[in-house]
């Protein structure tokens, strides 16, 4: 039989756990994880650098190395032409307003702030990045980060001095202002279980697979055309008011090792409606 | 010295090496595990496998200070609190207790069953946690996936922490 002093400590611990929560409502828990995570973020870093060869041997079924890198490079590559493609297209669609923002994030490159992914958040249900970069180098939540590419992979949720937490778009609680490129239907893209869904889509909209979804400066948070995926499949029973709309990101978030966050995304989003005026 | 004293420093030699293996699972947990399975929820939970599998090899009272360390690595590299780690680790670590007091002979070969049962519980709490309770039957696959990843994980600790049952003589006797 279970003793009762094991019964004892399980309660005692099972107290202490509540207790722990009820303290990091408190500024100086917030402070303590803070100063904790400063020494975990560099050691985890360490070893999923020193594990990602061995990654990349195993989910490639043995391939070398080489041929890993290889794809990842063609995949870079193709990500950077998909990318140049729609911005060519959305100058067709939109005039000149890509051109004014591409040339206003190259006039601006200050307000983009490189960062490296530390870990994953271990929580589940959670689908966030922890980055390096926080309130002293200029973070604050709402920004939005841009993965390889320059596609938007998420928005910045949580900041501490000197590491900040993104919220990827696939997290079911994200939801951006979106529009398709081709036929300027407007909708909120939404996290699905680790997938992206277009919603708000009226089943009579002129929408295909392979169509481009941009953000959309609706709303203010985010400026518009950043690319963020193409639609991968499109359900529309007819008895329904809303398609069913599935979107395939234009980057790998598993393998995201490194971001850009746009530490002005207002101005950027200004900078880009001014020539439409 | 009398015989207490010896099972007390062997108590705590034992959770110290606990301790100490518990630290180095979670920081793997938080660094090779994402790399492994791109960042997936079907993953092995280590630290539930080798709580679960420790509990099965040498009882519960190594087993406390273990958790502490468990729930403050992965707490501090998560954006929930650590109060929400140690209340997950809990189901594995009673269960683990329960097992390892009620049966004799065998309790080993029950690890990776308490292990697999444990990472269900871990999971499901710290998906409470996350606000994703709705999300549950949709991550069942996921979970359950999870749960044979930590028992496969747990079977191989099992094994390897065998030796480390006590009895005069062991290694921490």
């Amino acid at each position: 039989m279970v003793d009762t002093r094991s019964l004892a400590r399980l309660s005692v611990f099972a107290v202490i756990a509540i207790l722990l929560l009820l303290l990091s409502s408190l500024s100086f828990a917030g402070n303590l994880e803070q100063r904790a995570a400063s020494f975990v973020y560099p050691v985890t870093s360490i070893i999923r650098d020193a594990t990602r060869p061995i990654a990349d041997v195993l989910l490639n079924a043995g391939q070398v190395s080489e041929l890993s890198a290889e794809n990842a490079q063609l995949r870079r590559d193709l990500t950077r032409v998909e990318v140049e493609a729609a911005t060519l297209r959305e100058s067709a669609v939109a005039g000149q307003q890509v051109e004014s923002l591409l040339a206003a994030v190259g006039e601006q490159a200050h307000r983009f702030l490189p960062a490296s992914v530390v870990l994953r958040d271990p929580t589940p249900a959670r689908d966030e990045l922890i980055v390096d970069r926080g309130s002293a180098d200029g973070v604050a939540t709402g920004q939005p980060v841009l993965g390889p590419g320059a596609t938007l992979i998420g928005v910045v949720v949580a900041v501490d001095a000197h590491s900040s937490s993104v919220r990827l778009l696939t997290d079911s609680s994200s939801a951006v202002t979106a529009v398709v490129q081709e036929s300027r239907v407007p909708a909120a893209l939404a996290g699905d279980d680790g997938g992206l869904v277009l919603e708000f889509v009226p089943v009579t909209a002129p929408i295909s697979e392979g169509d481009l979804i941009l953000t959309s400066a609706l709303g203010g948070r985010l400026p518009g055309g950043l690319v963020i995926g193409r639609i991968a499949s499109v359900e529309a029973p007819g008895q329904q008011l809303f398609a069913t709309v599935r979107v395939e990101p234009l980057t790998d978030y598993a393998r995201i090792e490194r971001v850009l966050i746009l530490t002005d995304p207002v101005a950027v989003a200004a900078a880009s409606d001014e020539p439409a005026r | 010295m009398s015989r207490g004293a010896v099972t007390r420093d062997a108590t705590y030699r034992g959770a110290a090496t606990l301790a100490v293996l518990a630290l180095i699972a979670s920081l793997l947990q938080l660094g090779a595990v994402p790399a492994l399975f791109l960042g997936s929820v079907a993953a092995p939970l280590l630290p539930v496998a080798l709580i679960a599998a420790w509990t099965m090899a040498r009882g519960e009272r190594e087993l406390w200070p273990a958790l502490l360390v468990v729930a403050a690595v992965l707490g501090v590299a998560s954006s929930e609190r650590v109060g929400w780690f140690l209340l997950a680790l809990l189901p594995a670590a009673g269960l683990s207790a329960v097992i390892a007091a009620t049966l004799v002979s065998r309790r080993l070969a029950l690890a990776p069953a308490a292990a697999a049962l444990g990472a269900l519980a871990y999971l499901a709490v710290l998906a409470t946690a996350g606000g994703g309770l709705d999300r549950l039957p949709a991550m069942s696959g996921s979970i359950a996936a999870a749960g044979a990843w930590t028992a496969l994980v747990a079977a191989v600790f099992a094994l390897v922490l065998w030796p480390l049952q006590p009895r005069p003589g062991g290694l921490f006797e």
